[in-house]
């Protein structure tokens, strides 16, 4: 018998001994370090730990984050992965094998994988402060059981990999590449970095370093599937039906068949402001805003964020405040407990109610060129230089929003313009994962989470129509009570790390702080 | 003339010889034997399988003898592995059975039907699903962390317990320590069951025809509440949580009454569920028969069951023949064929799939207040759908499966007391399987679709060769020297292809082609495993008193490197038959056989892992990702490979005794320990280290463990009296893990010094009866203030004066440490009665939500359970107050408490059997030599403390398993 007999090898994978060679082998192996790299479900997931939106089922890992009910044993969803990060150090170890493609091309991959692993570090660190940089893969897993880096030290790693590769990506990639990383998308987590850790010169210096980038002409246009590639987009998550899908079922009304899973609070309604400007509390003295009729002449991002009662989405008018209808909060447990659901990025219901929900391409933001607008704004605000160049970052944004520019007398001063630019920030991005790290970094969450959380008041919704064809509504009943949430600050500014990865890994401990 | 003492057969080819001399004949096809003797002497009469008789014969010149089945310990040869054996000289551990326990069972698995009958085998049948009511069987405790059923031989050639019918089962061996296994070398670690099956008999045709007809039903159902009850809970749910209630006291009244079927229900869905006839049909026919130059058997088997569930069943065929050649007296050729096609069916659904399981968890947490059907016959529905919907939309589920084994052997006796032997088989293994999720319009507003169709095909094919070298010789009448010599070689392949499509215009066109090409999948991939064996016996007595055996196996398998390809697998047994001695003539008149035994061995196990290139790193494909919004293939690591891996390796230890005692009583005990090392574990890689599934040879476990077995006969006139009674305990302990003290996985820990997986949490002693109690107790920093009144109790377990995820215990062990079976079997005049009981004690089942049930509104339902929960006016009690939801203190779901772990201890009457036999005078008359009828039953009745409602065979946990049945049933047995 002669010895290959029992010589055997799988006839479905790749060998790495012959792997790492050409421009091919290099391709592979990025797109498996882009395949997860972020989750377009998690992001929109991601505003049930603030005072956004409100997770409706425990298992889903975000109700407990928002009530402050989570614990080490009982996380809730969980970052604490180095998945992507295990791929980019493989890739980073072993790409100079593949002596066939370029320096520079290889460069240009190589910085690519530095800020996907730069910003899954970005993610750990914001989450749960000190986490181990791993930069080298292990041989194995006893080797793994690393302790701890403090956060600054993450920190450091996570500049000088952006500061590095920033220089090396390029502006743009051919078409069929787009999606992947470009030049653009690490200086816009830079950013947003400097930003979280309150480095407000730096964050404007590179804020305003970020170019080549533009508004979309219209607010609601930007969440049409049909234009995801738009002149705004810096970075986002790629889908594409049935390989790469993104499940709209848990977004969507208990009436066409979605879970209601995130759902928004009413403290995010009443974020918006009246279509004139005017904030509610203003508006209530002014006899323009009816508490029984909340959704008329309101921020046109209102509508294109949130469906609410008497709103016509998807051919049908929404009646979550009614008894009897599908999405009445108690008629079943996929009815949204607030009466209210998700509609950014959902528009795609309204222009096709029968659209296979559960198996969408919609690409999902990342970066867009509205935060660094933003980021100007604030970090402006911060540095005290209130000037036209704050005023005309934020009138960007207001204004193609259909909103009035700002009011520059009612707005003149460093403390209104903080809450106006705060206030933007979260309407502008509501449901897009920024709120939860906002209110922490503005030591806010606090005050805006220790409530409880209730949904829209109960009532009835009128025959008569406004001009955008939703129907007027009559809130007379009461809103039902939802839960009690709780926020410790500084315990709860991070997640704990779950026991489980604890106990894989002793040398983690101590949990952060409370945990 | 020679007759079965029970039937009343001539039996042909029995041994008849003078005693003392070798003047001997056979008895011919009817039994007949004609002997020249002189007329005082004693005939020895024997044959296998029969009870050995002396008989003088007292100046008579004919005879009549009705020889006794089975009974003859002494005589019974064994199987053993590549041969067989005379009990008596056995020095390892070997327990078996005769087919005959097997019979007029209405069994429909074997694996199941061996459940109490062999000590050191426990069987655990946790589900009654037809096609996979199959038992999961250990043999002396689990000794790995992996794959630990044992090595299945039918006719000397691996297979599976589905290969065979249990009527065409001749005898059961298990080789239970390494001394008998060791010449499996590296697949035999988990012990080895060995299976003959029935061949023909030297004499004329005789034709066999059985028939058995059963019903089956739950042995238990869990009990959920009604509309009425659940919703008064609700209410009082939500109160507690500070909510409005959801049901008025109108509604609540219209509940109770009844008076508004559709607005206000009250469904039982598990009556709507289990609707199945739970209808098993099995017939056997069977002829056999033999000349000088032929043996042969052939039979085929059919049994249709319908499940107690609707669109649940089984068709299964089976044929199989045995024929055996002797065309020279020097040369014997040998063909067995069997072929076995099963077909299965099951219900499924368009939400998630699943098939049954999801339709059994879904009707046993959907609440009873949702209609079946509403006022204008559309479905009732949650947002889940309708699991009874699902029902009524027919089977959607085929499962096909075709198995083919073909053994051919030619044995040549070279010269006397040496032969060589060559064997071939080829087992070939097709899947055929195809899963529908056909769409659904409950009613006008809840849809679940589209239309899915996954076809899944596979195949695998094992050929083997075996060459064997067989000497046996006796020197100076004493000195008794048998040796075995083998090559094995094996090779094994495996193909997957599996199709899916979705949107299909129809439900009613289950084709591939008829779906979408829209999103269309498939998948493939081949596996393939060589082997390469030596292997060698020799065994050696002197004078039939002391025995000694030595096995040796070298196995190479292309699983491993090259450097870790080939192991060693040596044993060695020793036996002393005391009742042999002359010391201990006297002795004999009591212990009629008295022996003692001692084995040390090693084994392998192979089979740990499912990987097939366990040691060959790999990049998977599949890692894709949509630039641009088109998929372009990626490559990554996923799993961890270990170039150094290698097979488990199992040492055992082994000492026994077996005696008979006045002809009547037969005892066999034996002590051993079997130390499994290199026990492939999955290292628990830290997420730091982010690569699944790298495994390494870093445990160790231990079993120790002492088994008995008794078998009591005798006959009091016409009383027939059979008791046979087995217990084992065995002792499981981790010895080494991964270099690290414990692995905590879920609700379960591996922990050094305890048995494997067991149960892991807090312990709680009672409920906290008021805030005070609350506040006077360690702080719980797991739950904080969401403790209240009626939560349980979590104990302080380290003292620290808080409660946290280090007061974490030991709760109990999850599989059973003492297993037992016994049975009672009477034979008067033509009646027969057998009653096999069977037991386990030691193991604990933890009750989750599912089972338990919850008040979570319409997706959940409470069982009955919950109607004695905490409130502040029932506050003598042990269930914990209700909460809204599946999450809470005291509730099963988060952390695991001993308060919903649940002793599984029970005592089982797996079969019971009443027969009679038509007599002998009426059936003359038709030529029927004998027809037996009876009335059988499995699972009749269980002694258990287990939670009311569950099984404690089923697994613990979700409860969505098909209930173990209970199976009542009547049958005959033809022979003419």
């Amino acid at each position: 018998c002669d010895d290959s007999f029992l010589e055997t090898a799988p006839n479905d994978a790749l060998s790495p001994s012959t792997f790492w060679k050409n421009e091919k082998d290099l391709e592979l192996a990025l797109t498996g370090i882009y395949n997860g790299f972020e989750s377009g479900g998690s992001l929109m997931y991601r505003d049930a730990g603030s005072d956004n939106a409100y997770n409706n089922f425990p298992w889903e890992g975000w109700t407990n984050i928002g009530n402050g009910k989570l614990s080490a044993a009982d996380p809730g969803a969980s970052y604490y992965n180095f998945g992507t990060i295990n791929r980019s150090n493989e890739f980073l170890e072993n790409v100079d094998k593949a002596t066939e493609v370029s320096e520079e091309k290889r460069a240009i991959y190589k910085a690519q994988v530095r800020f996907i692993r730069a910003y899954n570090y970005y993610i750990l660190t914001t989450n749960y402060g000190d986490v181990p940089l791993i930069t080298e893969n292990f041989a194995t897993p006893e080797e793994a059981k690393v302790p701890r880096d403090s956060r600054e030290i993450i920190r450091k790693f996570i500049e000088d990999e952006l500061k590095d590769v920033i220089v090396v990506l390029p502006e743009s990639y051919p078409g069929g590449e787009y999606g992947k990383a470009t030049k653009g998308a690490a200086q816009a987590l830079l950013m947003r970095y400097y930003l979280y850790f309150k480095e407000y010169s730096k964050a404007l210096t590179t804020a305003k370093e970020i170019s080549g980038y533009s508004l979309n002409p219209t607010f609601e246009g930007l969440f049409d599937p049909a234009n995801e590639q738009n002149s705004e987009v810096i970075l986002s998550v790629q889908h594409t039906a049935d390989f790469y899908a993104l499940d709209f079922t848990p977004f969507l009304p208990n009436g066409l068949g979605g879970w209601s899973s995130v759902v928004p609070t009413q403290s995010l309604v009443d974020a918006f402001e009246m279509a004139d400007g005017k904030t509610i509390e203003e508006a209530k003295e002014t006899g323009e805003y009816d508490p029984s009729n909340p959704y008329k002449n309101r921020d046109p991002r209102l509508r294109a964020t949130i469906v609410y009662p008497g709103q016509v989405f998807a051919n049908q008018v929404y009646r979550s405040i009614e008894e009897g209808s599908n999405d009445y909060y108690n008629t079943a447990d996929n009815a949204s407990k607030t009466g209210y659901n998700f509609k950014k990025y959902t528009t795609f219901m309204d222009l096709d109610p029968g659209s296979p929900y559960w198996n969408m391409g919609n690409d999902i933001y990342i970066f867009r060129y509205a935060e660094v607008l933003l980021t100007i704004a604030e970090a402006k605000v911060e540095l005290g230089q209130i000037d036209n160049e704050l005023y005309e970052a934020l009138d960007k944004v207001r204004l193609r929003a259909n909103m009035p520019a700002v009011d520059r007398a009612k707005y003149s001063s460093q403390e209104t313009l903080r809450k106006l630019v705060r206030n933007e920030r979260r309407v502008e991005f509501a449901m897009e994962g920024l709120r939860r790290d906002d209110i922490i970094r503005w030591d806010i969450a606090s005050e805006t989470l220790n409530k409880d959380l209730t949904g829209t008041k109960r009532g009835t919704v009128l025959e008569s129509t406004q001009p955008n064809g939703d129907h007027n509504v009559s809130l007379n009943l009461p809103a039902n009570f939802i839960e009690n949430r709780q926020f410790q600050a500084p315990k709860n500014n991070l997640l704990p790390i779950p026991q489980a990865a604890i106990d894989k890994n002793p040398n983690l401990k101590p949990n952060n702080t409370g945990y | 003339k020679v007759v079965d003492k029970d039937t009343g057969i001539p039996i042909p080819g029995v041994n008849i010889i003078e005693k003392g001399t070798t003047n001997g004949t056979m008895t011919d096809f009817d039994g007949n034997f004609i002997l020249e003797a002189p007329a005082n002497t004693t005939l020895v009469i024997s044959y296998l399988g029969y009870t050995t008789q002396e008989i003088n014969i007292n100046n008579r010149s004919e005879i009549d003898i009705a020889l006794q089945q089975g009974a003859a310990a002494l005589d019974e040869v064994i199987v053993v592995g590549y041969g067989t054996q005379k009990k008596v000289n056995l020095t390892g551990s070997v327990a078996s059975v005769d087919g005959d326990m097997l019979e007029s069972r209405a069994i429909t698995s074997v694996s199941a039907g061996l459940s109490g009958l062999l000590p050191g085998v426990s069987v655990r049948q946790s589900s009654g699903m037809p096609g996979a009511d199959g038992g999961t069987i250990r043999i002396r405790g689990t000794g790995t962390l992996n794959q630990a059923s044992p090595m299945v031989l039918i006719d000397g050639v691996e297979g599976s317990l589905n290969d065979v019918q249990s009527n065409d089962i001749a005898s059961i061996s298990v080789l239970k320590d390494a001394a008998s296994a060791a010449i499996y070398g590296s697949k035999a670690a988990n012990g080895v069951i060995l299976i003959t099956t029935k061949t023909g008999k030297y004499g004329e045709p005789t034709v066999n025809f059985s028939s058995d007809i059963g019903w089956q039903s739950p042995t238990k159902l869990p009990d959920y509440l009604g509309s009425y009850d659940y919703a008064t809970l609700y209410n009082e749910a939500l109160e507690n949580s500070g909510k409005a209630a959801k049901f008025s006291e109108e509604d609540l009244e219209l509940f109770r009454n009844g008076s508004d079927p559709f607005g206000h229900p009250d469904t039982d869905w598990q009556d709507l569920l289990y609707q199945g006839s739970g209808f098993v049909i099995t017939n056997n026919f069977g002829i056999s028969g033999g000349s000088d130059f032929t043996r042969y058997r052939a039979s085929i088997n059919h049994q249709k069951q319908e499940g107690i569930i609707k669109h649940t069943g089984k068709n299964e065929y089976n044929g199989r023949l045995n024929l055996t050649l002797i065309p020279k007296k020097w040369l014997t050729t040998n063909m067995n064929l069997s072929y076995t096609q099963m077909d299965r069916e099951q219900p499924n659904n368009a939400y998630v799939g699943g098939g049954i399981d999801q339709i059994i968890r879904q009707a046993n947490r959907i609440a009873p207040w949702i209609p079946y059907k509403n006022e204008d016959g559309t479905y009732g529905t949650i947002s889940d759908g309708n699991p009874i919907a699902w029902l009524d939309m027919g089977p959607q589920i085929n499962y096909l499966r075709k198995t083919f084994v073909g053994i051919g052997s030619i044995q040549v006796d070279l010269m006397k007391g040496l032969n060589v032997k060559a064997l071939v088989s080829h087992r070939n293994v097709e899947s055929d399987n195809s899963e529908m999720n056909k769409e659904i319009q409950y009613n006008p507003s809840k849809y679940h679709g589209p239309t899915k169709l996954f076809e899944d095909l596979s195949s695998s094919t094992r050929n083997t060769l075996d060459l064997t070298a067989n000497y046996f010789s006796t020197l100076n009448e004493v000195h008794n020297v048998a040796a075995l010599a083998g090559y094995h070689a094996e090779s094994f392949d495996y193909k997957r292809t599996t199709a899916y499509r979705e949107n299909f215009p129809s439900t009613e066109l289950p084709n591939l082609d008829a779906g979408s090409t829209n999103g269309m999948k498939n998948s493939g991939y081949t596996r393939e495993l060589n082997m390469v064996s030596w292997f060698g016996r020799i065994n050696y007595d002197f004078d039939g008193r002391y025995l000694l055996e030595a096995n040796l196996r070298a196995d190479a398998s292309s699983r491993f490197a090259e450097e870790n390809r080939v192991g060693v697998f040596p044993s060695f047994s020793a036996g002393w038959r005391i009742s042999e001695e002359a010391f201990f003539e006297k002795g004999k008149n009591i212990f009629n056989d008295l022996k003692l035994r001692v084995s040390w061995g090693q084994l392998g196990n192979q089979d740990a892992l499912d990987d097939y290139y366990p040691t060959i790193p790999t990049l998977g494909l599949g890692t894709d990702y949509p630039f641009n919004s088109t998929i372009t293939p990626g490559a990554a690591v996923i799993n961890a490979k270990n170039e150094a891996l290698i097979w488990e390796k199992t040492t055992s230890y082994g000492l026994g005794l077996d005696t008979r005692i006045f002809n009547k009583l037969d005892l066999t005990v034996d002590v051993y320990k079997k130390l499994t090392e290199g026990i492939i574990m999955q290292v628990p890689a830290p997420n730091e280290f982010a690569l699944n599934n790298f495994f390494d040879n870093v445990g160790k476990v231990d079993n120790k463990g002492i088994e008995a077995s008794l078998n009591y006969r005798d006959t009091f006139g016409d009383l027939y009296f059979g008791f046979g009674g087995n217990l084992a305990y065995n002792k499981n302990e981790l010895v080494q893990l991964a270099g690290t003290d414990q692995i905590i996985s879920g609700r379960q820990i591996r922990q050094l010094g305890k048995s494997l997986d067991a149960w892991y949490g807090y312990k709680t002693d009672g409920l906290h009866q008021s805030q005070a109690d609350i506040d006077n107790y360690p702080i719980n920093t797991i739950y904080g203030n969401q403790i209240k009144p009626g939560d349980l109790r979590y104990v302080d377990t380290n003292g620290d004066g808080e409660v946290n995820a280090d007061d974490r215990v030991l709760l109990g062990n999850s599989t059973p440490n003492f297993n037992f079976g016994f049975n009672l079997n009477l034979e008067y005049k033509n009646f027969d009665f057998l009653a096999l009981f069977q037991g386990a004690t030691g193991a604990y089942g933890y009750m989750d939500f599912d089972a338990i049930g919850a008040v979570n509104g319409d997706a959940q339902k409470p069982s009955a359970i919950w109607l004695d929960r905490w409130t502040p006016t029932n506050t003598d009690t042990g269930v914990p107050r209700l909460v809204d939801g599946i999450y809470g203190p005291s509730m099963p779901q988060n952390s695991t408490t001993s308060y919903w772990l649940r002793s599984t201890d029970y005592l089982r009457m797996k079969n019971l059997q009443i027969g009679y036999n038509i007599p002998q005078n009426i059936l003359e008359r038709w030529n029927i030599s004998r027809l037996r009828v009876y009335y059988s039953a499995q699972n009749l009745f269980t002694v258990t403390n287990y939670l009311e409602g569950w099984d404690p065979e089923a697994p613990s946990g979700r409860g969505s398993s098909y209930p173990v049945v209970m199976t009542n049933s009547v049958g005959l047995n033809l022979t003419f």
